[in-house]
């Protein structure tokens, strides 16, 4: 623990307010804009620089909006609730290009290929209960849905390359070159799968489990490992950009791994200790080293994990944090809370 | 989550495809209308409620451990109330209605292994329904039926219109030499006043022993016809043997209750060896017990709830006036009630 006066001070630059519990928070791919979902189904569009909000869907989705995700040109922003159906919005006079039913009566996972999938462009895959449907940048379908028999789709992630899509249900993960339908690589559980991260690299595969373990895949030679000892359920998992060091959550100790060589089995990882409550929420720079943090009592951390002196920065807010989530060139952080608050801050 | 209050009440509701659970669902939200209840249901049910908050789930058992029985969550419970959460001060409890082939263990089990579930949900009850036309022909061809009626806290047992008096006699006491524990009600249409079937605290263990005084009595009598019909039979040790492996293999796979009561101070060592034995090694068949226990140099009351390999135990209040006694209760498959009972008695105190 170090001295308070050695933190960097904080900047709060703005805040916004949703009306209840802060579900899914996305930065625009040119980092001008926040979109922020509520579970009362409000949806908020924030102008980056100076919090004003450009938008504000009142009920996006009735009973809750539980996912966003910006078109890759940034132009459209798409949504996904418990009112079964999934939206795509347009960014900029706020109204709705396409609305279709997602499969099931909560539509809870959305992600836009990086990369566009041949002639069909980027693809918005889209999970809701057991049910994985494509649709295209205009907001149709593309292709049949899939119905993955008595699984529920956990977590969708698009990555290597950008135009393979990991899917996660329970008992398995399974990947997919869209662009090549080579036949998927999949990787099984003993352990009931919550969550999934593959590191920037694509070589490693992290996943969170209902035992409050974390098992890790090298996906070249499919070598599976576990890592065990966590106080809660990991549901927090966030990788550096350089694909060395993973951040788990799982209690209010964070534990920082190094994945390089072999992997992290068997290795002791770094603590990251002073959160007072259960972290809830990771996230590193996407092209810095700083590595955010926020738990359930409010409180937010910045670090720096390599450093000896590896807190940068401390700053709270009135509810537990549901995410942090670093603005695409690292300057700003936005971080929501479970009565709604919205709050973007820096460090000085 | 937005501030630490007391867990919502969940209600299962269990029972037979057509044995009257979306009836009695229905009714409950009716009779209801000024409090927000979420529903959770597996079946495509015909809600009929404008205004609730209804989730369709799909079952989706998570297998722990290997797979070991008693380690069985239900996962998309698990997701489900983990979405519920966030907005929790928006409701008032929630019903589930499972389907007729669920089995209520991993329901159960759900709620007493998943941290975040425990955080923010209390079970309240398992609430059957039997069809009393019907029962009679699934009790011996459906294991889930009889499970059914071992979990259950309360149990309804409905359409007695359709059926004679001494059909529904009948019928009573076969449930109730499963499960004594449970209350019953006969019910038309499942047409019930709702404090009998909401806020019961059956997994409550203040109130584990508020059992029907009699309560034990059909578990016993069932203990005193075993002794009739060995009498009968002149039992003899080699006789009374074979007849005991008969009795064995005719209920096997059968949902039975073993009911003790006994004066005596128990030793708190060979309780606690005991009790962690049975359900060490008996776990997966036992349903549900309960029980409350004079322990020796004690002089408060211990009560115990469980579930499965799942045991919840811890002193109560002194006895005070009331004479020290025990009192047990076990519902499960294939129980070897003279194991249990002379377990029970291995434990007393000298």
């Amino acid at each position: 623990m170090i001295a308070p006066s050695n933190l960097r001070a904080i900047a709060f630059i703005w805040h916004g307010k949703l009306d209840d519990f802060n579900t899914s928070l996305a930065w625009s791919p040119e980092g001008d804009r926040l979109a922020a979902a509520s579970v009362s189904g409000q949806v908020a569009i924030y102008d980056a620089a100076q919090g004003r909000a450009i938008h504000l869907f009142e009920q996006a989705h009735a009973d809750g909006c539980d996912a966003l995700a910006w078109r890759p040109d940034g132009n459209a922003l798409a949504t996904a609730g418990r009112d079964g159906k999934w939206k795509l919005w347009d960014a900029t006079d706020g109204k709705v290009l396409a609305e279709h039913e997602a499969g099931a009566m909560w539509a809870e996972h959305l992600t836009w290929s990086p990369k566009p999938i041949g002639e069909r462009g980027h693809l918005l895959a889209l999970g809701a209960g057991n049910t994985l449907s494509f649709w295209t940048e205009t907001g149709e379908a593309s292709g049949e849905a899939i119905k993955i028999p008595k699984k529920t789709v956990t977590d969708l992630a698009w990555i290597m390359g950008g135009t393979s899509l990991a899917v996660a249900t329970s008992t398995e993960i399974m990947v997919r070159d869209h662009a090549t339908n080579e036949p998927p690589q999949t990787f099984r559980s003993r352990d009931p799968i919550l969550n999934m991260a593959f590191s920037p690299s694509g070589k490693w595969l992290m996943t969170g489990n209902q035992d409050c373990s974390v098992h890790v895949w090298n996906t070249d030679n499919g070598g599976e490992m576990h890592m065990r000892g966590f106080a809660a359920k990991v549901r927090q998992l966030a990788w550096h950009r350089g694909s060395r060091w993973l951040a788990t959550g799982g209690g209010p100790s964070i534990a920082v791994w190094d994945c390089s060589g072999r992997g992290p089995e068997g290795r002791t990882p770094m603590l990251l200790e002073w959160h007072p409550d259960q972290i809830s929420a990771l996230h590193y720079q996407p092209e810095g080293d700083w590595l955010a943090s926020g738990a359930r009592d409010g409180s937010i951390a910045i670090w720096s994990p390599t450093q000896r002196q590896n807190q940068i920065s401390r700053a709270k807010i009135a509810s537990g944090v549901t995410r942090v989530a670093w603005s695409p060139d690292g300057k700003l952080l936005a971080a929501t809370g479970e009565c709604g608050e919205v709050q973007v801050l820096a460090v000085e | 989550m937005n501030s630490p209050s007391t867990p919502i009440p969940v209600t299962v509701i269990t029972g037979f495809l057509g044995a009257g659970k979306t009836t009695l669902l229905n009714r409950i939200l009716t009779e209801n209308h000024g409090k927000r209840i979420a529903v959770i249901e597996n079946e495509f049910g015909e809600i009929g409620v404008d205004h609730q908050l209804v989730i369709q789930s799909d079952e989706e058992i998570f297998e722990l451990n290997n797979g070991c029985i008693c380690c069985r969550v239900r996962g998309d419970l698990i997701r489900i109330l983990g979405k519920l959460r966030q907005r929790r001060d928006k409701f008032d409890s929630v019903l589930i209605e499972t389907t007729g082939m669920a089995d209520p263990g991993p329901v159960a089990q759900t709620f007493f292994t998943d941290e975040e579930v425990k955080e923010s949900f209390v079970l309240d009850g398992i609430v059957t329904v039997v069809d009393a036309k019907h029962v009679g022909l699934h009790f011996d061809d459906m294991r889930e039926v009889r499970e059914q009626i071992g979990f259950a806290d309360v149990i309804l047992l409905n359409k007695t219109d359709l059926v004679t008096l001494a059909e529904l006699e009948k019928t009573e006491a076969r449930i109730r030499k499963m499960n004594p524990m449970a209350k019953l009600y006969r019910t038309e249409n499942a047409t019930i006043d709702l404090t009998k079937v909401l806020n019961v605290g059956g997994f409550d263990l203040k109130r584990a022993l508020e059992l029907e005084p009699d309560f034990l009595k059909a578990a016993e009598e069932e203990h005193d016809h075993d002794h009739e019909h060995d009498r009968d039979h002149e039992g003899e040790d080699h006789h009374e043997h074979e007849h005991e492996e008969e009795h064995d293999h005719h209920h096997d796979e059968d949902v039975t209750s073993v009911g003790i009561r006994a004066p005596g101070d128990l030793d708190e060592k060979k309780l606690s060896d005991w009790l962690g034995t049975l359900l060490r090694t008996k776990g997966q068949d036992i349903f549900r017990m309960k029980g409350v226990l004079a322990v020796k140099g004690r002089e408060m009351r211990f009560v115990f709830q469980g579930v499965h390999m799942l045991m919840d135990g811890r002193p109560d209040r002194p006895w005070g006036a009331e004479s020290r006694q025990n009192t047990l209760i076990f519902i499960g498959r294939n129980l070897d009630r003279a194991a249990l009972n002379e377990g029970f008695r291995s434990c007393l105190a000298a």
